[in-house]
């Protein structure tokens, strides 16, 4: 009956068509709104029983449909989203030549893809997402290490020299993002006993991060456990990491960056970028959250050109 | 909710009128004085004087309405002397009083347009020129120009109207003492004129008189040709009538000499009488009126000009190296999850208020951000956007 009544069907699309909601990502507008509904729970209820909107269904019974609907349609819309990065925006073939020995392309982008599905398909895992949406849907990758290659400073050399990587710009961008695909494998409770939003230390995360990286090869054997504990490891500060995972902690950064991302936001005259403003912060607090101080400087120095 | 949206509407309306009318009496006070110096038909000069008695009356209610609606809010007092009543008062009732009523008044009765002539209705001719005071209410129209740049600084908002204030009210003050100088300087001008003029006449009297006291009649034609051409050549005498002579001088014409546009040059241009023994003159005096508004028009268009361009190098200079700096600071300290750093211009960055900014940008926010956390996303939908909801 609920499923039936086309004035829900309205009510979420009222929802999804408010103008905070729209510009945002499929599952920044799925956070939205399910924070919204658990802080206007009582007066929701109230609401839904009064005759313009849902006056014959129990509030609870329309509210749980609400939520599922709304994540249903998130689900789709960002595996329409990921498949079409996947096989439109990622050269998989540059993985034989970091590893140098052959990969089977076809394989691996399926076992990805499905393993993306699964990952969205599940709520909290989904959510921790989020900025790896923003990051692909940006394509913020892709005009950094443009800019960063051409700069051949302190980044470059990590990421080609120390991290002996010696790839070009272009395939530096599709290897970056197969590792931050990869990189929210850790929160997902399905394959994890715990996940990584749970740890309440940093050894913690490190722990749950190794263990991972080990499940992560299991289901995915095409891929080096190299690019696997890469991935992985994106989820922890510097100081956990081995000096050659320039690329973890380049995602390290971005990640913490799209965290605090706003699509659409306005910018006050007088004041820098977004970008700007979040590194030129984040350099001052690098040792404390765990940045690499010379990548974030070098991103804030940057930040004016990515466009 | 849908009568608060209403209201909301009729007084966007008003105020949209109130910002219309502000426009159209500055092109008044423009249109009135160039129909004065290119002598415009007297129809468009009473349809001017008829808008600019409209656009009095229409502020004076204005000015009467804000300050019963103050009364019952803030208060009078605090309309008046705060939000800018002064101005709306200067700009209504007393132009009302003493400049567009009385107009309108003997326009009523005379059915004619008074006119700049000397030494008469000079008090009204001064008074013209506080209509000038129109320029305060542009103020009022900076409420359309707040959104060129920083609409959220009630700071730059403020300020800029404050210091429009004082140098629009310093060039109106400057504009009254210049009128009066410049009509008691005209009115020297005008007298010396005319003094010049009565003596040459005094001297044509004599001549006359000497004729009628030889008895040689038949030299007057002589005499007259001798005087009119003098008096073709200058472009001010309009027309030259002979009064009161003896009988025995025997004339075809009394009128002796006519400016060929007389009739228009008297109709729709200022001038005066000047009677001098057997002479009846008719003076234009448009000549130093010319003068007069010529001064003053400059004066209004400098004000304007000035005022504007004003509010678009001043405003944009103190918006951004003052009140767009506070404006994020404060932002930075109200909002938790503000992090948007200040811009700090490398040319300026000496300045106390760009140190301040620096101190901000690298000690306040990196230590805010340590404290901020994360605990709970934030919805920006609320509540309120249900009521929209037409389902």
């Amino acid at each position: 009956m609920i499923e039936n009544n086309p004035k829900i069907n309205q009510f979420l699309e009222h929802l999804l068509n408010l103008p905070a909601i729209k510009k945002d990502s499929p599952i920044g507008a799925e956070q939205q709104i399910i924070t919204f509904i658990k802080t206007n729970l009582p007066k929701l209820e109230v609401s839904f029983t009064k005759p313009e909107f849902f006056p014959d269904l129990p509030p609870k019974e329309t509210i749980a449909y609400i939520i599922s609907n709304l994540q249903k349609r998130v689900v789709d819309q960002s595996l329409v989203f990921f498949k079409k990065v996947i096989n439109t925006e990622i050269d998989f073939s540059v993985l034989r030549k970091v590893r140098k020995r052959p990969v089977n392309e076809d394989l691996l982008k399926d076992k990805i893809s499905s393993l993306i599905e699964e990952m969205i398909m599940d709520p909290v895992c989904r959510l921790q997402m989020k900025p790896v949406y923003y990051i692909l849907q940006t394509k913020y990758i892709d005009k950094i290490i443009d800019l960063l290659f051409e700069r051949k400073a302190f980044t470059y050399n990590e990421l080609v020299r120390v991290q002996k990587c010696y790839i070009e710009a272009n395939e530096y961008i599709s290897y970056l993002k197969i590792l931050l695909l990869l990189s929210s494998f850790p929160n997902y409770p399905k394959e994890n006993k715990k996940i990584l939003i749970n740890a309440s230390t940093n050894e913690e995360k490190a722990q749950i991060c190794e263990n991972s990286s080990k499940i992560l090869i299991r289901k995915i054997p095409e891929i080096d456990i190299l690019e696997c504990k890469l991935a992985v490891d994106s989820n922890l500060a510097e100081n956990f990491l081995e000096i050659w995972e320039a690329s973890s902690r380049l995602l390290f950064i971005l990640i913490h960056r799209f965290n605090e991302y706003e699509p659409g936001l306005k910018i006050e005259k007088g004041a820098e970028t977004p970008d700007k403003s979040w590194y030129g912060v984040a350099r001052k607090i690098a040792k404390d959250f765990g940045y690499s101080k010379g990548i974030v400087d070098e991103l804030f120095l940057i930040a004016n050109e990515i466009k | 909710m849908v009568k608060k949206t209403k209201s909301n509407i009729i007084l966007k309306i008003l105020e949209g009128f109130i910002n219309l009318v502000i426009f159209v009496s500055i092109l008044q006070i423009l249109l009135e004085d160039i129909a004065i110096l290119k002598g415009f038909d007297n129809k468009f000069k009473i349809i001017l004087m008829l808008i600019g008695f409209g656009i009095d009356l229409i502020f004076s209610i204005e000015f009467i309405v804000r300050s019963i609606l103050a009364g019952k809010d803030s208060g009078f007092i605090g309309y008046f002397f705060y939000q800018y009543g002064w101005i709306d008062f200067l700009c209504s009732i007393p132009l009302l009083l003493m400049n567009s009523l009385p107009s309108f008044i003997l326009f009523l009765m005379t059915k004619t347009l008074y006119k700049s002539t000397v030494g008469f209705l000079k008090i009204i001719r001064i008074i013209r020129a506080i209509r000038i005071t129109r320029i305060l209410r542009i103020l009022r129209v900076l409420k359309i120009l707040k959104n060129l740049q920083n609409a959220s600084s009630k700071m730059a908002q403020n300020h800029l109207s404050q210091i429009l204030v004082i140098f629009i009210f310093i060039l109106l003050i400057s504009l009254i003492g210049y009128s009066f100088i410049s009509d008691f300087s005209v009115n020297k001008m005008v007298e010396k004129q005319i003094e010049t003029y009565h003596f040459a006449l005094m001297g044509y009297n004599m001549m006359i008189s000497d004729l009628h006291t030889n008895s040689k009649y038949e030299q007057l034609d002589e005499l007259l040709s001798k005087i009119k051409n003098t008096f073709l050549v200058d472009p001010k005498i309009l027309s030259v009538e002979l009064v009161n002579l003896p009988n025995q001088f025997k004339l075809k014409d009394n009128l002796l000499y006519k400016i060929s546009d007389f009739d228009n040059l008297v109709n729709n241009f200022s001038s005066t009488d000047l009677d001098v023994g057997f002479f009846k003159l008719k003076i234009s005096t448009q000549y130093y009126e010319n003068l007069r508004i010529s001064i003053e028009l400059l004066i209004f268009v400098s004000i304007i000009l000035g005022s504007i361009l004003y509010i678009f190098i001043y405003l944009k200079i103190f918006v951004s190296r003052i009140s767009d700096v506070i404006y994020i600071i404060f932002k930075g300290i109200k909002h938790k999850d503000y992090f948007l750093m200040v811009r700090i211009p490398e040319n300026y960055k000496d300045e106390e208020i760009f140190e301040f900014a620096k101190f901000y940008n690298d000690v306040y926010l990196p230590a805010k951000k340590k404290q901020y956390q994360k605990s709970e996303e934030k919805s920006k939908i609320s509540i309120d956007d249900l009521l929209n909801l037409d389902l």
